[in-house]
């Protein structure tokens, strides 16, 4: 009896373990938070606290008129709620009353994607579009804009490693 | 003119349902529609009346958001399509069309965008929200919508600025046309004016001020202060709204309010399931005080679907505020 009730608390260890280290991991991975290859960064007059506005859909057009285009990742995917909880103060699943006010409004939430790709993709062939994948998977059909690491906006790139 | 507005929908829906938006694809005009909407059931066991179940509304929401700074937005709602109860058994006479919301916005910046048409006037959280798979309760508070007009045919000024961590948020606004379909049990309202400003965080708090005229028996001019707010307190969702009016000729204008709580049933393991608990008041000249207590219960059955089951109780009466069992489903489509 002793023995199974040592292995299920070595057991609960573990899984605790693990959990806290995939948390971890993934609360580490810098964001790049990006835009098409063919925008002007300064154009775009980007910061912190007009990102957060973007993504919630309060803010919907550039400054020089062209309707903004946000792109998230799907609901389940570790990097949008690790975007949600640093940009939008909240989890995906916690965001669906106010989602279901603004379609009463006529307001949609950002297009959904499954993949990092598929937001590159979008991204790089929509006028408008913005997006954010893991800073490290940026490639020439982009532009960053902004980084998040640890939870901070930067709007200058800052130190991280891509193993 | 109903009819014309309703094909006009039609076309909208069929050009939207013909080909999904692509990303690396040219896009028209006719790819920034969007067409969706929602619609209840219910039924209702009103004290002294006989039982009876209706499909409530319709409601078709059309959006249309080009690559331009213009954008519009409609809502058309089909009230009361089809009713049955004990002595007339299943009919369809009290089913109307009405015009809801038809407007165009353009937007100067994220500061100032002017609003062109019929919109909800702004001044009442629940009067803005007041979907039926967005609200917890089958019945309305009376205050949201005996006080005051409830839609406005005018023009807006609006707009968003970031505070801190949250969004300060402005609407002032003007009738221009006055209400070209008045209901029978409807009051009518002009000259109608006013404005808005909230404060969107973790809590929203609302502030409003409306000028304006009601016509019948109560005629005269009046001013308007409303608050309202919808904050969490340790996940339970606190809501409410109060509303003073003053006559400009110094009679007594009437005043309302409501106090609602929603509190989560997962900790006795009904997920999704909230208990409700709402007191409401009104008081309008020439009518006499009137209080609702209500209880009940909403299933969040999916994201956008809605059960709801109510007892209300109380003194007074009021249109569309019915004493005793309530129950109806809900949905966004």
């Amino acid at each position: 009896m002793r023995k199974i009730i040592a292995l299920i608390l070595i057991s609960t260890a573990m899984h605790l373990v693990m959990a806290a280290h995939a948390v971890d991991r993934t609360s580490s991975v810098p964001i790049a938070i990006v835009i098409g290859s063919g925008q002007n960064v300064k154009d775009l007059k980007l910061t912190p606290k007009n990102l957060n506005l973007i993504f919630w859909r309060k803010q919907r057009y550039w400054p020089e008129g062209l309707p903004i285009k946000p792109v998230n990742l799907n609901a389940e995917h570790p990097l949008r709620m690790l975007f949600s909880a640093s940009v939008l103060g909240s989890t995906p699943q916690d965001q669906t009353d106010y989602w279901n006010e603004q379609y009463f409004n006529g307001v949609l939430p950002p297009y959904s994607v499954d993949s990092e790709e598929a937001v590159i993709r979008y991204v790089s062939k929509t006028r408008g579009a913005i997006g954010y994948i893991d800073a490290c998977k940026q490639d020439k059909r982009i532009k960053a804009a902004l980084w998040i690491v640890n939870h901070r906006i930067y709007k200058r790139r800052p130190q991280f490693s891509c193993k | 003119m109903r009819k014309m507005i309703i094909l006009i929908a039609s076309l909208a829906s069929l050009l939207a349902l013909c080909k999904p938006v692509m990303a690396d694809e040219e896009t028209s005009w006719k790819d920034g529609f969007n067409v969706g909407g929602y619609a209840s059931a219910g039924f209702t066991l009103e004290r002294n009346e006989d039982a009876r179940a209706a499909l409530n509304e319709i409601s078709l929401l059309t959006t249309w958001n080009g690559d331009s700074r213009w954008s519009f937005f409609s809502e058309i709602e089909l009230e009361n399509p089809l009713s049955w109860d004990d002595e007339e058994h299943f009919q369809s006479e009290s089913a109307r069309v009405d015009l809801e919301r038809f407007y165009f916005d353009y937007n100067f910046s994220e500061k100032v965008n002017l609003r062109v048409g019929r919109f909800l006037t702004p001044n009442s959280r629940w009067n803005l929200l007041h979907a039926a798979p967005l609200v917890w309760t089958s019945t309305r508070p009376s205050v949201t919508s005996r006080l005051f007009p409830t839609g406005t045919n005018g023009i807006m000024v609006f707009g968003a600025l970031p505070v801190w961590n949250s969004a300060f948020e402005y609407k002032v606004f003007s009738e221009v046309l006055d209400d070209q379909d008045v209901e029978d049990q409807e009051l009518e309202f002009n000259h109608v004016y006013g404005a808005r400003f909230s404060l969107k965080n973790q809590s929203d708090i609302g502030l409003s001020f409306l000028s304006y005229r009601e016509e019948g028996l109560n005629a005269e001019n009046y001013q308007l202060l409303g608050l309202d707010f919808v904050t969490h307190i340790k996940q339970v969702e606190v809501s409410g709204e109060a509303f003073q009016r003053l006559s400009t000729k110094n009679k007594d204008g009437g005043s309302g309010a409501y106090l609602q709580t929603a509190v989560p049933l997962s900790f006795i393991g009904l997920h999704q399931w909230h208990w409700i608990t709402r007191l409401e008041t009104l008081q309008r000249p020439n009518e006499g005080a009137y209080e609702r207590w209500l209880l009940g219960a909403a299933w969040r059955v999916r994201p956008r679907h809605l059960l709801k089951f109510e007892f209300t109780g109380g003194s007074g009466t009021q249109p569309d505020s019915p004493r005793g069992f309530l129950t109806s489903y809900a949905l966004f489509f």
